[in-house]
């Protein structure tokens, strides 16, 4: 049946008009990403009209093939220049960047190429056989475990935050009280605006964003006469090449690290509204949380590009299985492509894969031919972007300020995002210079508004709390945002203390009432899995009686040095 | 490697190959009229407005149209945008109720007279959904339990906004009261009601039509004069007693002050894509209903919907005169 559908869909696309179409789309895409501000819900946008003449599988493989390489194209942009060229890509920069002024930007390039490749690979593969039964799960989600996810979200400023924890909660709470200026969405009260018309339209997280990231960043390159006349890549020499062979062995042997981290992303674009901009950095913190050498993070190592690269490709898989099994767009790209589908008459519902096989299985492939298509253009179009390392820093800087504006004023079309780009790239450029984490302030401004709406949603249901601790998705994510709070402490007293022995079996152990609490027959026994793992730890250590073991977090120490 | 003029290029292009057959000519001092759309990208407004412009655009006319978003702030964000643009023909704006509900609800001081009206374009009936865990099965029953036990049961709605008049509307006709959760938005909603947040929320034709046929959204009543083609066996709210509409109605407005050539151009130019085959084709595909007036008839139109409005939100006390 399903290699009926398979071949079926592949007779569907399998035209020289289908394969040109998808190549143009994959190659505007990847530009499109590339431009810092320019996001890939524009680009989706602006080919939507092209696809009123075609059909709807020919349509739709054109957006999915330009959504891919939109997607790919942000960790160019985030590798070479620190700048990411989309919010799913913020995360790239943290590790990518350091590695390409190491002189490996071959191997940084490389690794972010197949970490996007295997997520977006993996997320195939779970859509064509899952699609169905886990789109159900973003039903499941009601406004009090959006915002016990979204909490859980902004626990992660303590563990991006460092060194400079304080700093870090600053740059924190910083981001939140930005996102509240404006108008408020639910009732419309104009807040911290000063009479003024302009502030009452409340920043453009996304102006935000590029601002405090890229405008900054491009200050710092040009402080002084000295770095303004350097490249990107003056001390070392520059392989150009990039490296796949390595690449691909390094993804190898983190295999751990591709697989959680697709997972990750699959699971945040199943839920609506939570999407790639989320993800990459939920990855990413899970990279760190699980390496053995957290202390590298941040400075050039592998594992901080695989965990964002394979997670944001990932989540186009979750969304479109939302998008296709219910209807429910997770993002403004799905919502596009949803539009795009009513035109054609064709309605998304959790029948869809069954009433119109043909075309489930046409975005499918797509989906998966799109990804080998990214791969083998990427590789080309890296050739020409790795020059950019060659080009002094006063050109770049200016010419991707420019490339930047234009990205800009194209989210809203108005003058004031430009302006928004311009004094948060001065706040960004001076928090750098007062050694403030600029990450945890972007998580609060992404995440802000989120947080609020769902909480507003939440009281206006019922002004009771209770529902926060009985509904078992909120009760998940309030565990893990506990656990995750104390997780720096612990990594830092672990072994020398000995509520770090329990630690892990505890979290195990309480993270399995909310399994249970769902009911239903796969969870129960998850969360019966849980509670045994954490009762093997446990045991484990009653046999050996309970002996504090210093060493595990000496090593880190003397690893980091 | 400039994206946007390749994009910008290529639309040239296709609309040049499509057909020049009748050159419209009218003397605006632009190369591209820009059509603001006051919502997101892939939106219900959006979605029509684009099917327009390209339609328009394989026409030839001159000047061409460009689809501008700009969103935010419930549509007020491109209200305002489009009221501070020159009034030289180049500019237009797609807009529907909510021109006279943000006014009434407080959130900008200006309302539909503060554009030069140039013609409504469509209109989209409400349909009263609701989820499928809500224990009413008829218009009736849920009333008759918005009457027992008021302001208990979960409507989607944002405050003041076109997604709660209809309701504050049939608050009036009925004496049942419901309680607004704030869902803006159809998409929002519609996943709100599937996944049981809300028990009452409006949808409308092309994306609810699915979920009512199989059974996962219920549909109590449409709020229009007549029955859809498409889910024919949804009753209206006339036919069960309710004697009250409401569509959702879209048209085209410029800056005030525009001059009338302009505005006639425009006109005319909607008209012939209104009348287009293959966009009424589209159109009915997204239970789209299609129903032109001119510019004055459009003024006379706002004028109404205007004074219903208005009477609503002095009764609820939201707006005072």
């Amino acid at each position: 049946m399903i290699w009926e559908n398979v071949l079926l869909a592949i007779n569907e696309l399998a035209t020289v008009k289908t394969a040109m179409l998808m190549v143009l789309g994959v190659a505007c895409g990847l530009i499109a990403g590339a431009i810092p501000g320019f996001t890939i819900a524009m680009a989706i946008v602006l080919t939507l009209p092209f696809t009123f003449g075609m059909d709807a599988a020919q349509g739709l493989a054109t957006m999915v093939s330009v959504y891919i390489g939109g997607l790919s194209g942000g960790l160019m942009a985030g590798i070479l220049t620190g700048i990411p060229g989309t919010p799913s890509s913020v995360a790239t920069t943290f590790d990518g960047f350091p590695m390409a002024r190491n002189g490996q930007p071959g191997l940084a390039l490389g690794i972010g190429v197949w970490s996007s490749f295997c997520g977006g690979i993996i997320s195939a593969i779970l859509l064509m056989t899952l699609a169905p039964q886990l789109a159900r799960i973003g039903l499941e989600f009601q406004p009090w475990d959006y915002f016990a996810l979204v909490m859980f979200a902004l626990t992660i400023t303590a563990s991006l935050a460092g060194d400079h924890l304080v700093k870090g909660l600053i740059a924190g709470a910083l981001g939140l009280l930005v996102a509240t200026i404006g108008e408020d969405d639910i009732n419309g009260v104009a807040r911290f605006n000063f009479g003024s018309d302009a502030l009452l339209q409340g920043f453009d997280f996304i102006a935000v964003l590029i601002g405090l990231f890229a405008f900054s960043q491009l200050l710092s390159d040009v402080q002084d006469r000295e770095t303004a006349t350097k490249s990107l890549a003056e001390t070392k020499s520059v392989r150009i090449k990039i490296e796949h062979g390595k690449a691909v062995l390094v993804l190898m042997k983190r295999w751990t690290n591709v697989i959680r981290s697709a997972l990750i992303g699959v699971f945040t674009g199943i839920l609506p509204g939570a999407g790639g901009s989320v993800a990459n950095i939920l990855a990413y913190d899970q990279a760190k949380k699980a390496s053995k050498n957290p202390e590298q993070f941040g400075t050039g190592t592998p594992d901080g590009i695989i965990a964002p690269e394979t997670s944001n490709n990932a989540t186009e898989g979750g969304s479109l299985m939302t998008m296709m099994a219910l209807g429910i767009p997770g993002d403004v790209v799905t919502a596009v492509m949803l539009g795009a589908l009513l035109i054609h008459d064709v309605i998304p519902s959790p029948s869809f894969i069954r009433d119109e096989p043909q075309l489930a299985y046409a975005i499918f492939i797509a989906f998966f031919l799109a990804n080998f298509i990214m791969l083998a253009l990427q590789s080309f179009t890296l050739k020409i972007f790795v020059l950019v390392t060659k080009v002094r820093m006063y050109m770049l800087a200016s010419v991707i300020l420019a490339y930047t504006a234009i990205g800009v004023f194209s989210l809203n079309n108005v003058q004031f995002d430009l302006w928004t780009l311009f004094w948060f790239g001065i706040v960004g450029f001076t928090m750098r210079q007062l050694g403030f984490p600029l990450a945890p302030m972007i998580i609060g401004v992404v995440l802000g508004r989120n947080a609020e709406l769902n909480l507003s949603r939440a009281f206006a249901v019922t002004t009771d709390l209770t529902p926060f601790f009985t509904r078992p998705w909120s009760l998940f994510f309030i565990i893990l945002g506990l656990f995750s709070t104390f997780f720096p402490l612990y990594q830092k007293q672990r072994g020398k203390r000995p509520w770090t022995l329990v630690y892990p079996s505890l979290l195990s152990i309480c993270l399995s009432v909310p399994m249970f609490m769902m009911g239903g027959a796969v969870r129960p026994v998850l969360g019966a899995l849980l509670v045994a793992l954490g009762a093997y730890f446990l045991i484990q250590h009653h046999r050996e009686g309970w002996k504090l073991d210093p060493r595990a977090s000496e090593a880190h120490e003397l690893q980091a040095e | 490697m400039n994206i946007r003029t390749l994009f910008r290029a290529a639309i040239v292009a296709v609309a040049m190959v499509a057909t020049p057959s009748a050159v419209f000519a009218a003397n605006l001092p632009c190369r591209t009229a820009k059509l603001i759309v006051p919502w997101k990208p892939g939106g219900g407004t959006d979605v029509i407005f684009r099917i327009f412009a390209n339609a328009i655009n394989g026409y030839g006319v001159k000047p061409e149209i460009q689809v501008v978003n700009v969103s935010g702030q419930g549509g007020n964000k491109g209200a305002k945008e489009a009221k501070r643009s020159d009034a030289d023909g180049c500019t237009l704006f797609a807009i529907h109720q909510s021109a006279v509900t943000s006014y009434l609800n407080g959130r900008v001081d200006f309302t539909w007279d503060a554009f030069d009206t140039v013609a409504l374009l469509t209109s989209t009936p409400d349909i009263v959904g609701a989820s499928k865990t809500a224990p009413y099965d008829s218009l009736e029953e849920m009333l008759n339990a918005g009457r027992k036990n008021p302001e208990t049961i979960l409507t989607g709605a944002t405050f003041g906004s076109t997604s709660q008049f209809m309701w504050l509307l049939m608050e009036d006709k009925t004496g049942a009261k419901f309680k607004y959760v704030p869902f803006d938005g159809t998409r929002e909603r519609m996943t709100a009601l599937l996944s049981g947040t809300i028990q009452l929320g409006t949808i409308n034709v092309a994306s609810g039509k699915k979920y009512i046929n199989t059974g996962e959204l219920k549909a109590y009543a449409i709020a229009a004069d007549e029955r859809s083609d498409q889910v024919p066996d949804l009753p209206t709210l006339k036919e069960l007693g309710v004697d009250m509409t409401y569509t959702l109605d879209r048209g085209i407005m410029a800056p005030k002050g525009t001059p009338k050539e302009a505005i006639d151009h425009w006109a005319s130019v909607f008209k012939r894509a209104l009348e287009d085959p293959s966009v009424q084709k589209q159109m009915k595909t997204k239970g789209t209903g299609l129903r032109f007036l001119g510019p004055e008839e459009y003024a006379a139109w706002f004028k109404r919907i205007y004074d219903d409005h208005e009477k609503v939100a002095v009764k609820i006390g939201m707006y005072k005169k």
